[in-house]
């Protein structure tokens, strides 16, 4: 294969700014995958991925475009994850790429996280073509979106591209775009081989597939292989190419872009990011940019029925072939006996794990409220990590916490700039600047406790902003806070689910509303539960469920014994989605609704 | 084996009735009544059966019917089945229908039991449930059952009722006592869905008593009745020794039992089935010999919760060895006052029928 016929591309989008619709639209053009064959979609193989019109984890695919040149080109397309928690894995797929394709909503204009793709993709030197998208809705503005993005790059007016993914139009633009403004790749094949990883996936039959870009040498089946982050060693078993089904090929040269089974059974030794070397004739260094995925929040995961335990550790231990930046071990709660504090990349990592946990294993379980990791520094010195409540040491024994910061960009029109700011002032927000992209749209940038991101921010980001801000944002490491343990107690038990760790001034208000909320969330029982907020000894607030009286089928004859037996059993499924603390049945959402407070704050 | 037999016509909806029942729909009795003795013989051809124990009228408006078509419809369970002796033979009686004279003449047909809806003795509240009476012609059929000779007499009354309050209440059930009437079956008001009730309470021209409330009238009503010698033998069931419905016994003991007509529901040998609803449905269904029953086939896992579904509702309760309890939620349930337990027995109280639904959900396997 000429390499200069090699284009290595992916595309930049906000979630629902139509990438998997452009994604399907270049297959069809291309012919990789029959009109027929398409779901919707295509690249998005997780049903959940479908659903909730994300994309998760990245795929790649090849592609045979005849361009107006005359010429065949190969095309790969590297799909990235959409999310704000997947930065690091967009980063890396973004490494695999010569270019990329940065696509934007006529009707939303650029929202911060494509702001800070861009930024990644320029800084790691690639061509980026803008093209606006939607351009035939009805609530379209063209004209606003164009310079939105020639502001953020900094590019000639003539260099967007307009299309609509949806109808087709514009995407052969795109594709000659790509083809002359892409650089093909560089990398000396002769030198030795160096290879990035920039996903992979669990195949039950051949263990993990580790997707690669070959940077510079080659690599075919047989080569002994060595991953530099960590020094494994493996024997490649297979290489090929996406197509987007994979298939097998003899060998991938510098500028390629494919797969390797090694036979390696365990996704944490195959690293996104790492570097791929020949163990015989490594190459000297690895490529940069490689970083251990780190948890950032953590969470409990319980089985309602603690009999599902063993099944729960193997639908951890599944998940993890597949994924791993997630991370759990065995946790033991007084409330809800044995479980797993498992931790995550951010929130919406959390949510996917849970329900894939709950829809993929038939596993029924309760989640309890997230918080972020902790740094405490002992009075001896030493520092402790803290990822739950429960492990915060006694506060005589304590010299400092520390929380963990972010750096968050947030992309708002003006009129909402003033709401927005209050918003990130309430939650200990430090401002550091501020940049009109266009006279409607504001480039805001805040340091904040990820604490605040994990409560609800990003929920009163978008009812402040009615939807319209957007929000990116990079860790920028620990610094000290005013923290303290807050208890809840359930019938006169600390319950440790609903344990927390919160500011000392928020702490009065939180408490109030954390009792105020279970109040309405836990259903009477049959006596009274009194609930209280505790900080350190003291009551701070408290509630009282009164107990039902009455839940009662006046009548049960001989044609009523059918249904009046549905409605109890009904009433029993229901009782399954509660956990029994103490006495107590407390229904699973609450674990999770219940953090979703904060003075002031509308509920969704 | 029991006999029940349903007769969906009445004189007018009543506000909260959501029961497989029709007004205006009289051109179509005699047509009905031939429907049911053709069912009737279906099921003697069918199968050899045990004489029957018990016959219930039920409806709808059974005395909507005259005493002698009552009468009729039992000697055809006679001719059929054959009746054991001393069988009780129920009827339910509206009060804006038989006056003295029928119900001694349905009496003298064989009739032993006279059920009589009477709801209410207040005005106001017959006037929210939209009951096709007063209070006046209330106790004057109950006076008149009371003078029938019938072996037992029994009322329907509602409590929790919007606008009752818990004085009107007790003032009614005095009165009855004082009456001497042997059995009362007292009904929480229960709000149906598309019932015109519901949509009264939706649209709030009319509002609920608190749980509160109503949790009390029912603990006042086990009080007053048990005081006055009444076995509190079903949730919303009490008799004087002797009177009790052997009928209504049988559904909660889970004897086996034959419905005949529109909708009636039959159990028997781990099934139960029940004929098309709708009038026209059920009668031409008869007629040509091809009515589609609904079936349930019950496993053992459903006739266990049924068993103590069911048996949980009476005193008697159910056998220890019926159900798995785990031992905290014994001694919270215990220690709230829910529980009576015998040697060999375990029945709620009446603070524990009052939440029967959480328990009885809790139970069942």
């Amino acid at each position: 294969m000429n390499r200069n016929l090699i284009r290595n591309f992916c595309i930049i989008a906000h979630i629902d700014h139509g990438k998997s619709t452009l994604a399907d639209r270049i297959l069809e053009l291309t012919g990789a995958v029959a009109e027929r064959e398409m779901a919707d979609q295509y690249l998005d193989r997780m049903d959940l991925e479908r659903e909730r019109g994300i994309t998760i984890k990245a795929q790649a695919v090849k592609l045979d475009y005849q361009a107006e040149d005359g010429r065949t080109y190969l095309l790969n397309l590297i799909d990235t994850p959409g999310h704000v928690d997947f930065s690091y894995e967009v980063s890396r797929s973004l490494t695999a790429c010569e270019g990329a394709i940065l696509l934007v909503d006529a009707a939303q204009g650029v929202e911060a996280q494509t702001v800070g793709n861009a930024y990644l993709a320029a800084e790691a030197g690639l061509a980026i073509i803008p093209v606006v998208n939607k351009v035939d809705l009805a609530s379209a503005d063209v004209p606003a979106a164009v310079a939105e993005l020639i502001e953020v790059l900094g590019c000639e007016p003539e260099e967007v591209i307009l299309a609509s993914a949806k109808s087709g139009q514009g995407v052969r633009d795109i594709l000659e775009a790509v083809v002359r403004k892409v650089p093909p790749p560089a990398g000396d094949e002769s030198a030795p081989l160096k290879a990035l990883v920039f996903d992979s996936f669990y195949d039950t039959y051949r263990g993990v597939v580790a997707f690669i870009r070959v940077v510079e040498g080659s690599i075919r089946k047989g080569l002994k292989v060595r991953f530099m982050s960590t020094g494994n060693g493996a024997d490649v078993e297979e290489v090929g190419i996406f197509t987007p089904d994979m298939q097998t090929s003899t060998m991938l040269h510098a500028g390629q872009v494919g797969y390797v089974i090694t036979g390696i059974k365990r996704v944490d030794i195959i690293k996104m990011g790492d570097t791929l070397t020949d163990h015989h004739n490594p190459a000297p260094e690895a490529l940069k940019g490689y970083r251990e995925p780190k948890a950032m929040v953590f969470a409990g995961l319980y089985p309602v029925d603690a009999a599902d335990y063993d099944d729960l550790h193997n639908a951890l231990e599944k998940l993890k072939l597949n994924d791993a930046s997630f991370t759990f071990e065995p946790e033991t709660s007084k409330a809800m006996g044995f479980g797993f504090r498992c931790g995550f990349l951010g929130l919406l990592h959390m949510e996917i794990v849970r329900e894939r946990l709950e829809r993929e294993y038939g596993l029924s379980l309760v989640c309890t409220a997230p918080n972020v990791v902790y740094e405490v520094v002992m009075v001896d010195g030493k520092v402790q990590q803290v990822r739950s409540a429960s492990e915060m040491p006694d506060p005589s024994r304590v010299r400092e916490v520390r929380e963990p910061y972010i750096l968050a960009t947030i992309l708002v029109p003006s009129e909402h700039l003033g709401a927005i700011m209050d918003l990130c002032n309430e939650r200990r927000g430090v401002f550091q600047d501020m940049t009109y992209l266009t006279p409607s749209r504001v480039e805001l940038r805040y340091r904040l406790p990820l604490h605040e991101l994990v409560l609800d921010f990003y929920d009163q980001l978008k009812s402040r902003s009615h939807g319209y801000a957007s929000l990116d944002y990079e860790h920028v490491g620990f610094f000290k806070g005013n923290l303290v343990k807050l208890d809840i107690l359930i019938h006169g038990d600390p319950v440790d689910a609903f344990s927390t760790i919160v500011t000392r001034e928020s702490a009065y208000n939180y408490g109030k509303q954390m009792v105020g909320k279970l109040r309405e969330l836990i259903p009477r029982q049959l006596f009274d539960v009194p609930l209280q907020a505790v900080v350190v000894g003291r009551v701070i607030a408290r509630e009282t469920i009164k107990a039902k009286r009455k839940d009662v089928l006046a009548k049960c004859y001989g044609g009523d014994i059918t249904r009046k037996r549905k409605l109890l059993e009904k009433q029993k499924e229901g009782k399954k989605r509660m956990k029994m603390v103490g006495k107590v049945e407390i229904p699973q959402e609450a674990f999770f609704s219940a953090i979703k407070i904060r003075e002031g704050g509308e509920h969704k | 084996m029991m006999v029940y037999v349903h007769i969906p016509f009445c004189l007018s909806k009543c506000a909260y009735c959501d029961f497989n029942s029709y007004a205006g729909a009289g051109a179509l009795l005699p047509a009905y009544l031939e429907a049911l003795g053709r069912e009737m013989e279906n099921w003697r051809r069918c199968a050899q059966h045990e004489p029957v124990s018990s016959v219930y009228i039920g409806g709808g408006t059974p005395s909507l019917l005259t005493p002698a078509q009552a009468g009729d419809i039992l000697e055809g369970i006679k001719r059929g089945f054959g009746l054991q002796a001393g069988a009780e033979v129920t009827v339910e009686i509206n009060p804006a229908t038989w006056n003295g004279s029928a119900m001694r003449e349905a009496v003298a047909r064989g009739i032993t039991r006279l059920s009589l809806g009477i709801q209410s003795l207040d005005d106001g509240v017959l006037r929210v449930l939209a009951r096709p009476h007063d209070a006046g012609a209330a106790r004057r059929s109950l006076e008149e059952a009371l003078a029938s000779e019938a072996h037992s007499v029994s009322v329907d009354l509602i409590y929790g009722v919007p606008g009752q309050g818990t004085a009107g209440w007790e003032a009614g059930l005095g009165e009855l006592l004082d009456m001497g009437i042997p059995h009362i079956s007292a009904y929480a008001l229960t709000v149906e869905e598309n019932t015109p009730l519901a949509s009264r309470l939706a649209r709030g021209e009319l509002q609920l008593p608190a749980e509160e409330e109503t949790a009390s009238m029912y603990l006042e009503t086990c009080e007053i009745l048990k005081a006055r010698g009444y076995r509190h033998y079903e949730i919303s069931n009490f008799a004087l020794t002797g009177h009790t419905c052997r009928h209504n016994e049988g559904y909660w003991e889970r004897r086996p039992y034959l419905g005949i007509g529109a909708g009636a529901h039959s159990f028997a040998g781990g099934l139960r089935w029940w004929a098309p609803e709708g009038l026209k449905e059920y009668i031409r269904g008869m007629r040509e010999g091809k009515a589609h029953y609904g079936v349930e086939i019950l496993d053992s896992s459903t006739a266990h919760s049924e068993e103590i579904m069911l048996g949980l509702r009476t005193d008697r309760g159910v056998p220890r060895t019926a159900i798995a309890i785990k031992p905290e939620t014994f001694r919270t349930w215990a220690q709230e006052g829910l529980l009576r337990r015998t040697e060999e027995r375990l029945a709620l109280t009446d603070k524990g029928m009052l939440l029967s639904n959480e328990l009885i959900s809790t139970l069942m396997p």
